[in-house]
């Protein structure tokens, strides 16, 4: 990944990926201060920052790398970014609706859990896989680009630290 | 298969830590004679628990203390099976969140029940308890 300013990525790149929208959000590290278990409000935060400075809603996203680290993780993620309304999740996956040609394709590059979470370089390597995919290089694991908007989620701690970042080639 | 060649060295690791508890003693001092206390903003009224000195909500550090009683309810609660390194010695072993009236949370091993039997909505007793150091701690029982 080459972070740059507009004009050195024009000058660097004929396809540069811009970065539409940022949020971070932190939570307490204290699990028994929160108000839910099966989400984490620090996403849920991150989430509308990055939406709100990208223009953008969740509908509008056509692919999404979600900081699956645990099984559980990746439904929370879902829920959390809005992708499905609260306990859906499940459902999402069992219909097929999180794969190439679903509603919303995320972690094709096989996430967190089957890719690998080398610390540190997991974000990046998240937001290399959105870039592949909004360039249209990502293959046979390639998702149907509509909006050229994408997603990255990452977590950090115990669920108390959240980064999302919109992605686009427009 | 026959194994790899590996160059091997096993040391012991001794985990210390030195809380400072200077200004939240007395909750330990409660809990060894079997009294469940915590701190409330003197300001904005907020209860927390551990016992903060500071308030987390307004940041005020004038604080007195409350009686929490000992009665809970289950919230939730995992079944530790595959232990951190430094509780590999330990049975597997219940973490639960119990919920005292008022809505404080707090967090701490369940002894004395099966996973099976844990229901969210059980309820619970805190029990104050002493290490083999000689520091008092507490556990959820069932009530």
């Amino acid at each position: 990944v080459v972070l740059a300013s507009e004009d050195m990525a024009r000058k660097l790149s004929d396809t540069p990926i811009w970065i539409k929208g940022v949020g971070c959000s932190s939570d307490t590290a204290n699990v028994s201060r929160r108000s839910d278990y099966v989400g984490l409000q620090a996403a849920v935060d991150a989430s509308k920052r990055a939406y709100s400075m990208a223009k953008v809603t969740p509908q509008d996203i056509d692919v999404a790398n979600v900081h699956d680290c645990f099984t559980i993780a990746e439904l929370m993620a879902y829920e959390d970014l809005g992708f499905c309304k609260k306990g859906e999740a499940a459902k999402m996956i069992r219909e097929g609706q999180t794969e190439i040609g679903g509603k919303i394709p995320i972690n094709l590059d096989g996430g967190l859990k089957a890719k690998g979470h080398p610390v540190g370089a997991t974000g990046v390597s998240m937001t290399v896989e959105i870039t592949k995919q909004l360039r249209g290089e990502a293959g046979r694991r390639q998702a149907p680009i509509k909006n050229g908007v994408g997603l990255v989620h990452n977590i950090g701690g115990t669920g108390h630290y959240a980064y999302v970042t919109v992605l686009s080639r427009n | 298969m026959s194994e790899e060649p590996y160059l091997r060295s096993r040391r012991t690791l001794t985990l210390r830590f030195d809380i400072p508890i200077s200004k939240t003693h007395e909750f330990w001092d409660h809990l060894r004679s079997g009294k469940f206390v915590t701190t409330r903003c003197a300001k904005c009224g907020n209860v927390s628990f551990p016992p903060q000195s500071d308030c987390p909500r307004c940041m005020s550090n004038q604080f007195q203390w409350v009686e929490l009683g000992r009665d809970a309810t289950l919230v939730t609660y995992t079944h530790v099976r595959t232990a951190p390194a430094s509780f590999a010695g330990s049975d597997p072993y219940i973490i639960a969140i119990g919920e005292f009236p008022g809505g404080l949370k707090v967090l701490a091993w369940l002894e004395g029940v099966k996973p099976d039997e844990t229901k969210p909505g059980m309820k619970l007793k805190v029990e104050a308890r002493t290490s083999k150091e000689g520091n008092p701690y507490y556990v959820f029982v069932r009530a």
